[in-house]
């Protein structure tokens, strides 16, 4: 069963298009993540789906319900799509205690002051919140608030639940730690969840799937690891940290395991195998994909197998962090930019080779 | 709050000793600081009231010999009084609710509706306020009469009826001129409060199933609490305090009402009744007070902090058809408010007379005798400085002591409020005696009786309450982590409030420095009294023409100062516009 | 307000008394030694509560060019104006020189001490017999009140020649009055009527439901737009300014109700010299014609020809009676019982 279906559907702010002819299924029990810059039209959508804007052309089914279509006028007010939703800003009610916060979805829909107080605490429960019911929303920190603002979205047990950046307001640890937890309790209940941010380590950490957007349009869905490794574009690639992109020209190509193809690829000095999504005629021009962290740095002359990708080079600059180190070798290709072990020892100037697996090396047709 | 406070302040300290030292350097300065503008503001407000209590207490005012009684106090607990009292609150609160109404209707049309032309309809719903109420008066006066009324005529023209519907001579006359002026009123506190909240607040409430009329009930009008109490206070006691409406409509209709009992008392009487208008005047605000304390009891313990540091656009109901409609409602409330009244003064300034409308009656007679008036340009001269700088300066002071309020928890700082509260409470008239006497009685070295300085610290005093009103509404929206974040950066006190005004309030400084401005401009009862020769100001020079039947030369005076808030809003909505865009 | 009243009653005070053909002495000036310490002293501060008068203007400006002596006007309403010049005495705040009242708040603030003798004004010389100076106050003018009414609406034989004919039932309800609860015209008419025609009068016309108002600029207006037929007590320096309306001014047999002012020199008056000179030219002739083409009574014979329309109209006209500062406060509270 698909929870959301979204049907070639648009939102124009007067002559700009904030989201293009966009086509997506969310299916039921999944955690979905719209990732973008700002201004993508992520959050557009998310609104779209929340009643909260009306989209121009398209359609957008939630269930067997559709709620809004564009070409039939059809358009169902926000508040009775029965929608959750977490606001970037939390949008916890400053005159209200928690208890009260969360308990509105319930007074709104007249349930019995015993059922209230029972399903409150259950919800309050879920998120760890119990003991602080009765303070003055604004006593709390951002953490908790975001708590309460997941609490109020679930306590009617909504189908879908709709996140808007939630954790871009709290600090570094917390939000990885607050990811965690609202993963869990994703799974734990099966709600089908669309979440939105820019921040693709966020996306990556929680989704089932992600979909990048950018201008208003979807560029690729798929699941963390393929949109990692396996991007369909150069904008896709560079949106997940800093990869080495190598200009190559296809000598050949042919099938490999699970639906990839398997081509040969020459670039300036250097030539090896890599893997893409489609069969791809010899003579065209290639980005090779490598992502900093696949390379394998090791002193010069060091013997390499023949399903690796070999490049010599001397290291030009080096980073200390910690957990690793952050090296730029120039090549006779480029410079390439590696991530190593921080034990490994080297130091600019030394002369090194570095080495990727074939399978790790991804071409994206320019 | 305190609690989050406390562990902010507890971060900080473990800053280290270099912190710690920089802290106590701003407490000395602040506790002087605050000292100062304890003795300003006592010195604006308190000292005045200490003089006319000392009125009310003696039995003559003071210089002059007499003895301390109670006679004044005695005179005044009267049947009759009482009967004006409740009369005079009745009033007050049937124009209030109404107004009130409207003036939240029209205020979320403009700021949160897609209603055509808000930017327009904006300025002409705000132009009411800044008409001289004599001005509308007189236009109602000729609009609403039982015997030639245009209103009871065209009335009687369409129906054929011999009754005459209408008659401003009544209460729902006084009621109806006092409503144009406070919807007015309430509409510009309340119009930056519904643009500046967080939509994602409402959007919320939504999400959670609940209606746009739901949400608007229990989310947006508790979430506009300060503002709506402070709104509702103020004209509240603005119009228990009201003069002219009552006045006008009310003398000849027999309506009695405090203001017009204490105007008697002063002005009508062979030797000003003093002892007794100032004790009416105090059990006045001892009642106002209570309202004060009430408004404190309604919002303590809850937070209103509704602006967010993100930007955001204020989120806008799309209407479809019915924004034809809400747009419509602004132009009626435009006619029926603006055009109706000021069109006939409008019309009348180009002849001799008044309602006397013939080619023979056509002249620029009353233009060439306006702009011809040297003392007139005088007039306009000074009043222009004396708006500039005073409502510059009460925007200042209402920032500091509305900051200081709200923002901090400093010791001292209800005291400040509350002082600030004071001139509000006092009759206009009764309370310009309590300058004169002020400043009249100051140490002969100090010299303000007799000079500009002497007006301009009545119209500090008397801008005040309305300057700390509107920056409280607007403080108590905006987050506490926007000026922590400042201040944790490194700014200081001073930087962080200006950066904070220039930054987030600005709008409701805007809205304020227009009110003040125009405040001062109209300001009468403490301008003649103390005005001098050479400090003549636009409202001693109206009523001087008023008063000698020339109102056909006020209406001219009274297009001008409309001409003038027009562009002063123009402008004012063009820059927020100009910076929301940016946001 | 008071101004208000002020200003129409000055009218009708000469006219009494003004025979025609008798003419008035010459102009007399003070000492030159008087006139020099005046140009030495080189302003005046001359507060009035003729409020707003356009009269002021032209009168001021004829003395600074005769006497290259400086005027600061400060005019305010009635009220306003006791209560500064009672602050600035009491507080030893001396600002103004010369206060210009009506008669009996001009005695009251004798009273309390506020004046100082003037020192004599030659041109007063020259005044009425019914309007002689003392050494404190010296007259400057007198508003005059009648009946306002309109003349579409009051034609023919309805047209009032008596203060009695306001009595008539016909009128009940259709007269609009000055407060006469109020210090002001209203009150002044009142006390003329209570000492003139009799407490029975008063409460003759209380039987009449006059519709009381405070109002005197825009209740004229109100008569002219046909709202009420008829206004009293209408000031005759304001109808001047109506002459173009359908409006008329009635001076009843009777004559009317008036008030005088009058000119004072203040305690501690910084400029007492200026202050003296400044009196005695507002009796000069050329002040007083400028008066009585305003529209205010002279005080002074003979120049009633010399100003124009109005001075023709107020040949002859009676005046009936004026407050008391003694009596003020029981025709007030008379007047509240009546009109409760």
């Amino acid at each position: 069963m698909t929870a959301v279906l979204l049907e070639n559907v648009s939102r124009a702010f007067g002559a700009t298009l904030a989201v293009d002819r966009v086509n997506l299924k969310v299916e039921a029990g999944e955690f979905l993540t719209l990732l973008g810059p700002s201004g993508c039209g992520k959050t557009t959508t998310l609104r779209m789906i929340a009643g909260l804007e009306q989209n121009t052309t398209g359609r957008i089914t939630i269930g067997n319900t559709v709620v809004s279509d564009a070409d039939r006028s059809i358009f169902v007010a926000a508040e009775r799509r029965r929608l959750g939703m977490v606001f970037q800003s939390y949008a916890i009610w400053p005159h209200m205690t928690v208890f009260d916060n969360v308990a509105y979805p319930l007074r709104i829909r007249r349930r019995p002051a015993d059922e209230i107080k029972q399903r409150v605490m259950r919800t309050l429960d879920l998120v760890e919140m119990q003991k602080y019911a009765e303070r003055p929303a604004p006593a709390l920190s951002g953490g908790q608030q975001q708590r309460v603002a997941i609490a109020r979205a679930l306590v009617f047990e909504p189908e879908v639940l709709l996140l808007d950046e939630p954790l871009s307001n709290l600090d570094a640890r917390l939000r990885t730690q607050t990811g965690d937890e609202f993963r869990k309790l994703q799974k734990r209940l099966g709600i089908t969840s669309l979440y939105v941010t820019h921040d693709q380590e966020e996306a990556m950490a929680l989704s089932d799937r992600v979909v990048v957007m950018e201008g208003g349009k979807i560029l690729q869905v798929g699941s963390p690891e393929e949109i990692y490794q396996r991007p369909g574009s150069r904008s896709v690639a560079a949106f997940f940290g800093s990869p080495n992109l190598l200009d190559a020209e296809v000598t050949a190509s042919q099938p490999a395991d699970a639906g990839y193809f398997r081509l040969d690829v020459a670039g300036r000095n250097w030539r090896g195998h890599c893997q893409a999504a489609s069969r791809i005629s010899p003579g065209t021009r290639v980005g090779v994909l490598v992502r900093p962290e696949c390379i394998a740095l090791t002193a010069r002359d060091a013997t390499a197998d023949a399903d690796s990708i070999r490049w010599d080079g001397r290291v030009k600059e080096m980073i200390f962090r910690g957990s690793r180190r952050s090296i730029a070798v120039e090549t006779a290709a480029q410079v390439l930019r590696v991530e190593a072990p921080s034990q490994q020892p080297v130091a600019v100037g030394d002369s090194v080779t570095l080495t990727t697996s074939a399978r790790t090396a991804w071409a994206i047709e320019s | 709050m305190s609690e989050q406070t406390a562990g902010r302040l507890a971060v900080r300290r473990d800053e280290g000793t270099h912190m710690l030292d920089r802290l106590r350097a701003l407490l000395r300065g602040r506790n002087l600081a605050v000292l100062a503008l304890i003795l300003l503001l006592a010195f604006l407000t308190v000292y005045p009231l200490s003089m006319l209590l000392y009125g009310s207490l003696h039995s003559t005012p003071p210089g002059t010999a007499g003895s301390f009684n109670l006679e004044g106090y005695r005179q005044i607990m009267t049947a009759h009084n009482a009967v004006v009292l409740l009369n005079t609150i009745g009033i007050s609160f049937a124009k209030t609710i109404p107004s009130l109404v409207v003036a939240i209707f029209l205020a979320w049309i403009i700021a949160r509706t897609d209603t055509p032309c808000r930017g327009v309809l904006e300025v002409m719903i705000t132009l009411p306020f800044f008409v001289p109420p004599i001005l509308t008066a007189m236009a109602w006066g000729m609009l609403g009469n039982l015997q030639v009324g245009l209103i009871n005529q065209t009335w009687k023209a369409i129906t054929g009826s011999e009754t005459s519907p209408i008659n401003v001579y009544s209460y729902g006359g006084v009621i109806w001129h006092m409503s144009q002026y406070t919807t007015t009123f309430l509409f510009l506190f309340l119009v930056d409060a519904f643009r500046a909240m967080d939509p994602a607040l409402e959007e919320a409430s939504r999400m959670c199933g609940a209606s746009r009329w739901t949400t608007f009930r229990k989310i947006t009008l508790f979430l506009l609490l300060p503002v709506l109490t402070s709104g509702v206070m103020l004209s509240f006691i603005r119009g228990i305090e009201s003069f002219e409406s009552p006045l006008f409509f009310g003398t000849p209709a027999g309506i009695k009402v405090i203001s017009t009992e204490i105007y008697d008392l002063i002005t009508q009487r062979a030797v000003p009744e003093y002892q007794s208008a100032t004790a009416l005047s105090f059990v006045i605000l001892g009642l106002m007070l209570l309202l004060v304390v009430w408004q404190w009891t309604v919002l303590r313990g809850k937070s209103f902090q509704t602006v967010t540091g993100k930007g955001f656009n204020p989120g806008v109901v799309r209407l479809g058809a019915w924004r034809w409609a809400t747009f419509a409602f602004c132009l009626l409330f435009f006619f029926v408010t603006t055009v109706l009244p000021v069109g006939q003064l409008a019309v009348g300034s180009f002849f001799q007379f008044f309602g006397f409308y013939g080619w023979d009656m056509l002249t620029l007679d009353h233009y060439r005798a306006v702009l011809g008036d040297s003392e007139f340009w005088r007039a306009t001269r000074n009043t222009m400085m004396l708006g500039l700088v005073g409502a510059t300066a009460t925007m200042v002071l209402g920032s500091i002591v509305a900051y200081i309020s709200i923002r901090t928890t400093w010791r001292g700082r209800r005291l400040i409020d509350a002082m600030a509260w004071l001139p509000w409470m006092m009759p206009g008239i009764v309370l310009a005696i309590g300058f004169l006497w002020g400043f009249a009685m100051l140490p002969a070295q100090i010299p303000i009786y007799g000079t500009v300085w002497a007006l301009f610290l009545a119209y500090l005093a008397l801008g005040t309450p309305v300057s700390v009103r509107v920056m409280s509404g607007a403080y108590a929206q905006l987050s506490f982590d926007l000026e922590e974040c400042s201040r944790v950066h490194g700014a200081t006190f001073f930087q962080t409030l200006t950066r904070i005004l220039v930054a987030l309030a600005w709008p409701a400084f805007a809205v304020g420095w227009v009110l003040a401005f125009f405040g001062i401009m109209r300001e009468l009862s403490a301008s003649i009294m103390l005005y001098t020769t050479g400090s003549e100001v636009l409202s001693v020079v109206l009523v001087k023409r008023w008063v000698n039947g020339l109102a056909e030369e006020v209406s001219v005076i009274g297009l001008m100062m409309m001409a003038l808030v027009i562009v002063f809003r123009w402008v004012q909505l063009a820059v927020i516009k100009r910076r929301i865009s940016t946001l | 307000m008071l101004g208000n009243l002020c200003k129409v009653a000055v009218i009708a005070a000469s006219m009494t008394v003004a025979s025609i053909g008798i003419a008035r002495a010459a102009d007399e000036e003070l000492p030159a030694d008087v006139i020099a310490a005046a140009k030495k002293e080189g302003k005046v501060a001359f507060y009035t509560s003729f409020f707003g008068a356009k009269a002021h203007l032209d009168i001021i400006k004829s003395f600074e060019a005769k006497y290259g002596i400086a005027v600061e006007l400060l005019d305010v309403r009635a009220s306003e104006m006791t209560e500064r010049i009672r602050t600035e005495q009491s507080s030893k705040r001396y600002i103004a020189d010369v206060v210009q009242n009506g008669a009996a708040s001009l005695v009251r603030q004798q009273r309390e001490g506020y004046l100082q003798p003037h020192g004599g004004i030659p041109n007063a010389k020259n005044l009425l017999a019914e309007h002689k100076e003392t050494d404190f106050g010296v007259p400057t003018y007198i508003l005059g009140y009648g009946i306002l009414i309109n003349k579409n609406a009051v034609k023919g034989d309805d047209v009032p020649k008596s203060w009695q004919d306001l009595k008539d039932p016909k009128w009940k309800g259709k007269i609009i009055s000055d407060d006469p609860r109020a210090l002001g015209g209203g009150n002044v008419m009142f006390t003329a009527f209570q000492d003139k025609l009799g407490d029975d009068y008063n409460k003759a016309l209380a039987q009449q439901a006059l519709v009381l108002s405070r109002d005197v600029g825009n209740d004229e207006r109100r008569v002219a737009r046909g709202e009420y037929p008829m206004r009293i007590p209408q000031l005759f320096s304001n109808w001047l300014a109506l002459k173009k309306l359908p409006v008329m001014f009635i001076v009843p047999v009777e004559g009317l109700p008036y008030i005088r002012f009058d000119f004072g020199v203040l305690n501690g008056a910084p400029h007492p010299n200026a202050a003296r000179v400044f009196i005695n030219h507002y009796l000069s002739e050329q002040v007083q014609t400028a008066y009585a083409a305003a529209g205010l009574m002279p005080v002074v014979d003979g120049v009633l020809d010399k100003a124009g329309e109005a001075g023709a109209e107020l040949k002859g006209i009676k005046l009936l009676g004026t407050t008391d500062v003694d009596h003020q406060n029981a025709m007030l509270d008379r007047a509240k019982q009546l009109y409760p």
